[in-house]
């Protein structure tokens, strides 16, 4: 026995009846590549705005995919329909490393904003991203003129980001016992992407293009328009906004935007958007590995809900 | 070569998976694992890239989201080495079987599931053969821990002095006695006795010493011809397999597989019920 094409195509949607909603995976072209999305939607009446997803950059796209995954589906159970996906060189999608840079990020999230607008009932989109799908999200409110922006933890100045990107190879390298003078410092990275276009950071291709794309990307100058209304989000130990997240607020406020602050406390706030695994003895001396962020992740969806529903309620009065 | 992706139900919950079909008709099926915390794609698209290559060579591949991973639902948070999600991958393996039209499978995980590929071989009777990369086999921390103590100051101190050597040399012998884990053990010699084993581990990875090659090679010394023929070790160069965080380890890796996975199959399509 097997599966025909049309069979197996029926696997691709799930209900869940206890939570109201349903996932399909959708396999679009976003920025000319084939990809795979997930469209959550509510199986009651949804509401008339929708959140479109973008995802982080290189392993911290890895790192933060259940994150987006309990947004959606919270999300989607307080009625909104979701769609995230996984642009070119990420994930079950096509193309490669090579293809990943700020140009093919818009380009995707364009195209996903796009795709969720030519659903049933849906009127209104929200971009929301989490560090560097932040940023883009940012940007995608800017250009495609959205209404609604969801931050959290954001990245606005790329330079300093890639900094921290070839930083965090350089700490690997030296991690992994190298002598002094064999480590292989941002210099040496600078270096290859001169010099060959391309750099291994910690086993992520980073072509010069993303590098220097994003190194020119700074949210308080490359946002101007944007006048809707905004979540901006702070994850931290303490619960208090962080300065990127502050400056952004002010920055939205100044370009005339309606801006919304939250902070989050976690313990396990400084592992938002890396690996956050942790081996560990349990209680009965067995080895576990147990995942840090679930409360995390569970605060900010449901701060995130919250926002969504006062936008909903916004809506419906503007309507 | 097409890709599906999909919600397999698992009682209440669903497992997402992609599974890839080969254009002609598949020789079998490749089941591709990950640690906990990869999601189905692995790191870097390590296994779609494997997928479409072993697509190329006629084998149908499924990857999947472990429960509280990725796509899957469920609230798993936790995960123990002593409860490996053996039942999440055998009704994956079983509906991407049925899916491809095959009956026979290999398998090939990093971590947790090289355990269960290895459980796999030793148990499941269409598993034609295993691939367990970087696989967890020690007893004990006790190397990572010498390792690291060797570049604290007070190393070599204690290098310097026989008096502190003498006193420590209880506590060094302890940790270097690396064994290999006695349920790993066992779960070994069950599957290297029916089906094809590789090991794979590169000359960086803290999980790999010559201690391991030596114990496993006794192992398989004490069998028959047979078996002996059926287990393979590679260590690659190029970094550490942990992570991946090397492109070069990336491709030595999918070569590795994408030369020896296709090995465990017929040459022809074995009777494929797909058209």
């Amino acid at each position: 026995m097997f599966l025909d094409d049309k069979v197996l195509a029926g696997y691709a949607r799930r209900e869940d009846k206890a939570a109201g909603i349903a996932e399909e995976f959708l396999q679009p072209v976003l920025g000319g590549v084939r990809s795979v999305a997930v469209l959550s939607r509510p199986l009651a009446q949804a509401n008339p705005l929708g959140f479109v997803i973008c995802h982080s950059f290189g392993i911290e796209q890895i790192h933060l995919g259940r994150h987006e995954v309990t947004v959606a589906r919270a999300l989607t159970a307080a009625g909104f329909p979701v769609l995230r996906y996984q642009g070119a060189g990420y994930g079950d999608s096509e193309g490669d490393m090579r293809d990943v840079g700020l140009a093919s990020h818009l380009a995707e999230a364009r195209d996903a904003v796009a795709l969720l607008a030519a659903q049933d009932g849906v009127e209104e989109i929200a971009a929301y991203g989490a560090r560097f799908g932040a940023l883009v999200a940012a940007l995608t409110a800017e250009r495609e003129g959205l209404a609604r922006l969801a931050v959290w933890d954001p990245i606005v100045n790329g330079a300093s980001f890639m900094r921290g990107f070839l930083r965090a190879h350089v700490f690997f390298e030296m991690s992994e016992s190298k002598g002094e003078g064999e480590v292989s410092g941002v210099e040496q990275l600078l270096q290859d992407l001169e010099a060959q276009g391309w750099a291994d950071v910690k086993g992520f291709r980073l072509s010069r293009q993303a590098y220097e794309e994003i190194g020119e990307t700074d949210l308080s100058k490359d946002l101007v328009n944007f006048k809707g209304a905004a979540l901006v989000g702070s994850v931290t130990k303490q619960g208090r906004p962080t300065p990127a997240a502050k400056s952004l607020s002010a920055h939205l406020r100044g370009i005339g935007a309606r801006v919304v602050e939250e902070s989050v406390a976690d313990p396990w706030a400084a592992e938002f958007g890396h690996y956050h695994y942790h081996a560990r003895i349990g209680h009965d001396g067995a080895q576990e590995k147990a995942d840090t962020q679930v409360e995390l992740t569970d605060k900010i969806a449901g701060r995130t809900v919250t926002w969504g529903g006062n936008e909903h309620e916004s809506l419906r009065e503007e309507a | 070569m097409s890709e599906h992706a999909v919600f397999v139900p698992y009682g209440k919950e669903h497992i997402a998976a992609v599974v890839t079909i080969p254009e002609r008709s598949p020789r079998g099926l490749v089941v591709l694992l990950c640690g906990i915390g990869a999601p189905r794609s692995h790191r870097f698209q390590l296994w779609p890239r494997l997928a479409r290559r072993l697509a190329s060579e006629g084998l149908a591949v499924v990857r999947m989201d472990y429960l509280g991973i990725g796509d899957s639902t469920g609230a798993t948070t936790t995960w123990r080495y002593e409860d490996l999600p053996l039942e999440e991958v055998r009704t994956v393996t079983r509906f991407a079987m049925e899916a491809a039209g095959v009956d026979r499978f290999a398998v090939a995980g990093n971590c947790i599931g090289s355990h269960i590929g290895l459980t796999l071989a030793g148990t499941d009777e269409a598993c034609l053969g295993a691939a367990c990369i970087r696989m967890p086999m020690l007893d004990r921390g006790g190397a990572k821990l010498r390792r690291r103590a060797r570049r604290w100051k007070v190393a070599s101190v204690v290098r310097s002095s026989r008096l502190l050597r003498g006193a420590l040399h209880p506590v060094a012998a302890a940790t270097r006695e690396r064994t290999i884990r006695p349920e790993v053990r066992e779960a070994f010699v069950r599957a290297v006795r029916r089906a094809p084993l590789l090991f794979l581990y590169s000359q960086e990875d803290g999980t790999y010493d010559a201690a391991i090659k030596r114990d496993l090679e006794q192992i398989v010394a004490r069998m028959p011809s047979d078996p002996r023929r059926s287990y393979e070790l590679q260590v690659l160069p190029g970094g550490a397999l942990k992570g991946l965080e090397s492109l070069l380890i990336q491709d030595l890796l999918i070569e590795a597989l994408a030369g020896w996975l296709p090995r465990c199959f017929d040459p022809e399509p074995a009777a494929s019920l797909r058209a």
